[in-house]
């Protein structure tokens, strides 16, 4: 027990002290996750909308398989795109396997299918009638783009909170993609995996203190933007 | 007058169901009213017009130029009120606005606009609220202000209110009639199951039943005389009977109904299988066997079966040899002693019975 103490009592100290190797670690994975998230997000919605408003042969079966790369494990996302930008591989003239290039690519593939899985079912909520409605308003394209993103706001950011979780937390395809090299690639989630593996607990929770607090802080503002229209919401009432 | 629009040769497959109208028009500054049974294809139909809706085959036409390519800028034309108040999840005043920034009109136009039409349906008050804490009536009315705040040439009210209750509706549909009155006339295509509503609104009637237009007419013309058993009933005809003319002389024919004869106005010949409607509130009682000479033909000894209250009058269920239904006001039954089981006279015109030919 004391050493759980005395851990955390140090670990409080390098947050206090703005230690610069945590900052920089800090910085790296909110720009790396920040950066994937914004990527999925954006083309996410895009991809999101266009299957949900769209009626084509083979619909489900896409949709079975964007659910299914919702679940995709980090590790076999990280082999892959280590296979592609291995030195050999089809995309290693492009240079950039460890580094945050590379953990981009990675987190983008990991967090799309779920920014595009929670949009479908987001943009399916919404009623064929109030479709209909905002057609019959006069809507071109992407006016009616814009209106139904703005109608499924609530579901869209849960998207994008969803997909900023999944990145944030994940270890196995930084690890691969970025090599957790000190001052370039390492993240967060890696630090924290090398710091454990050093008995460093203390930086170790330090590193993960902040991770949660940067997960709270950023869902924080995505609920709050999220749950602005509901505070008239009816409440269930039991006795 | 001409057609503002009219779709040729259309047809529509949903699955089993299939629509198909050969020609359909709505005149310039008309109200038409399309009613008919649940399943007849009359928001199918509206949809259509209000070019939400692509036909299988068929051309719509407005003001007679055939509508193709770009639709956005032929559904700027025209508005749609839905069934459901189809609100967006803002402000009431950017409900009403929605349309006005779709088509990117200047600001101080939209809010001109905004705020006229939230006062003609006093909703200027709920200007802030969201769209979300409205009751139906005032959803409804957001509904119609952004409809109506568009201008249309032509407005579409897909059963507009059929989610209200009956004394809200009552009260919106003659704040719109005041509305329309006020902001002068326009071309409207209405959807309804409610008589009252087709009364106190629409020029015209087109009946639909099963993919297909029955009968179109003026409200007298097709209340006063049904295409078809469908029609005369949905349109409130309570008695409808089959029987066989026997003697057609002068326009007015004998009909035999379970041995019955109903005189009738028709030009319908002896030997014609025929259905006779005639509307409770064309039906007389009286407890007097022969009255003074009159100009009434149908005089039958009745028996009351049932009665039953429908708001401020009855209903009364006779038996004359053949089943009749006649309204009845509470003061008539107090005068009269009506009462279950208390044989009485029933007597109607032969020009109030409609005669619907049968085929074959």
């Amino acid at each position: 027990m004391e050493l759980i103490l005395d851990n955390f009592k140090s670990a409080f100290g390098h947050i206090l002290h703005l230690d610069v190797n945590i900052m920089r670690i800090f910085l790296l994975s909110l720009i790396v996750s920040g950066t994937a998230t914004a990527i999925s997000a954006i083309f996410g919605i895009m991809i999101g909308a266009a299957i949900a408003l769209s009626k084509f042969r083979g619909k489900r079966l896409l949709l079975a398989v964007i659910n299914t790369g919702m679940g995709l494990p980090p590790v076999v996302v990280g082999l892959f795109v280590v296979l592609f930008l291995w030195r050999n591989g089809p995309f290693g003239s492009l240079h950039i396997i460890y580094t945050p290039w590379a953990m981009i690519l990675a987190q983008v593939i990991i967090s799309l299918p779920m920014v595009v899985g929670i949009t479908i079912a987001g943009f399916q909520q919404i009623p064929v009638s109030l479709q209909l409605q905002v057609i019959s308003l006069g809507a071109k394209r992407l006016q009616f783009l814009g209106i139904m993103i703005r109608e499924s706001r609530v579901t869209i950011l849960a998207a994008v909170m969803a997909g900023f979780g999944a990145v944030i937390s994940e270890v196995g395809a930084s690890m691969m993609t970025g090599g957790n090299i000190s001052g370039q690639t390492r993240v967060l989630t890696t630090a924290i995996v090398s710091e454990t593996n050093k008995g460093e607990f203390d930086m170790a929770i330090a590193l993960a203190i902040i991770l949660l607090i940067v997960t709270f802080v950023v869902n924080l503002a995505f609920t709050f933007i999220q749950q602005k229209d509901t505070k008239h919401e009816w409440k269930i009432y039991w006795k | 007058m001409e057609n503002i629009l009219e779709i040729a040769d259309f047809k529509l497959n949903i699955g089993d169901f299939s629509i198909d109208i050969p020609h359909f028009g709505v005149k310039t500054g008309e109200t038409m009213a399309i009613i008919g049974p649940n399943g007849a294809g009359k928001t199918t139909l509206m949809h259509t017009l209000a070019l939400l809706k692509k036909p299988n085959s068929g051309t719509i036409f407005y003001k007679g130029t055939a509508v193709s390519g770009n639709l956005v800028e032929a559904r700027r034309k025209i508005a749609l009120v839905s069934s459901e108040p189809c609100l967006l999840n803002m402000s009431v005043y950017n409900n009403v606005a929605a349309g006005l920034k779709i088509r990117n009109l200047p600001s101080n136009e939209i809010d001109s606009r905004v705020n006229r039409w939230m006062r003609h349906f006093s909703i200027n008050g709920l200007s802030g609220k969201s769209a979300r804490q409205l009751s139906a009536g005032e959803a409804h009315k957001t509904a119609l202000a952004r409809a109506l705040a568009l201008q249309p040439e032509v407005l579409f009210l897909d059963e507009p209110f059929s989610s209200l209750d009956p004394s809200a509706k009552e009260n919106i549909t003659a704040n719109l009639q005041n509305v329309l009155s006020v902001t002068g006339k326009r071309t409207i295509i209405i959807t309804t199951h409610n008589l009252n509503e087709v009364v106190m609104l629409a020029d015209r009637i087109t009946f639909m039943d099963k993919g297909r237009v029955i009968q179109t007419g003026t409200v007298e013309e097709v209340f006063g005389t049904p295409a078809n058993e469908t029609v005369a009933r949905f349109t409130g005809m309570e008695t409808l009977l089959h029987g066989t003319v026997r003697r057609s002389e002068g326009g007015t024919a004998g009909i035999d109904v379970l041995g019955k004869v109903i005189s009738a106005s028709t030009d319908a010949k002896a030997g014609e299988n025929v259905l006779v409607a005639i509307r409770p509130e064309n039906v007389f009682i009286t407890d007097v066997e022969e009255g003074a000479k009159t100009s009434v033909l149908n005089h039958y000894s009745c028996v009351i079966r049932d009665i039953v209250q429908l708001g401020n009058f009855y209903k009364l269920s006779l038996d004359c040899g053949f089943p009749l239904s006649c309204f009845i006001t509470k003061q008539s039954i107090d005068s009269l002693g009506i009462q279950k089981g208390k044989a009485m006279y029933a007597s109607f015109k032969a020009t109030s019975v409609k005669v619907i030919k049968r085929p074959g």
